[in-house]
């Protein structure tokens, strides 16, 4: 019942996360790039630091243990995704600083100059990062 | 409050944090924030956490 209940709060929490972009997107308020960019960041290090807080305790328990080691086994995926991000800037004009929307972000197929994410790995990254919420914390 | 209810308000308070250091900022201020944050995670490397 505790496990039931707790799936339905973090499933809440990630519904809430997405009435967030949404309601970005409806009012005008796109997410660009650089913002994802700086979300997925935080996510990753107050992740990190959390499992580092815990496999750097003497007081954790095994089954605090166990769960931070699959965190890092999740952060070991996310980290290489994660450095390499650069927001994709606009193809056309590299100098124009274009918001992209998470949807835009997510299926752009054609060219992009400078450094940026493929859609695939865009997805890889989302996937693991709902992974950890997914989780749950310490 | 139980521990899912925390992680729940956890990670709604940590979402909108992230989302809200963005907000009414200039593109330079953004590109600050995103090589800061992007610095912070090239130096938390997952093979420097203990193995066990």
């Amino acid at each position: 019942m505790r496990m039931h209940n707790r799936t339905n709060l973090v499933l809440f929490a990630l519904l809430a996360v997405l009435v967030m972009v949404s309601a970005c997107a409806t009012t005008g308020q796109t997410l660009t790039a650089k913002q994802q960019g700086i979300i997925w960041g935080s996510t990753y290090i107050s992740e990190y630091d959390s499992v580092k807080d815990v496999l750097s305790s003497s007081t954790s328990t095994v089954a605090q243990r166990e769960l931070a080691l699959k965190k890092k086994d999740i952060l070991t995926k996310a980290w290489p995704l994660i450095k390499d991000f650069n927001a994709p800037v606009d193809p056309i004009n590299p100098a124009t600083l274009k918001p992209w929307t998470r949807t835009e972000l997510m299926f752009y197929t054609g060219p992009i100059t400078g450094y940026a994410m493929s859609t695939v790995k865009v997805n890889e990254l989302i996937k693991l990062l709902e992974d950890l919420a997914t989780l749950g914390g310490k | 409050m139980g521990d899912a209810a925390i992680i729940v308000v956890r990670l709604i308070v940590e979402g909108w944090a992230a989302y809200a250091r963005t907000q009414g900022k200039t593109e330079a201020e953004i590109n600050t924030i995103l090589s800061q944050v992007i610095n912070d995670v090239i130096s938390r490397d997952p093979a420097d956490l203990p193995d066990k």
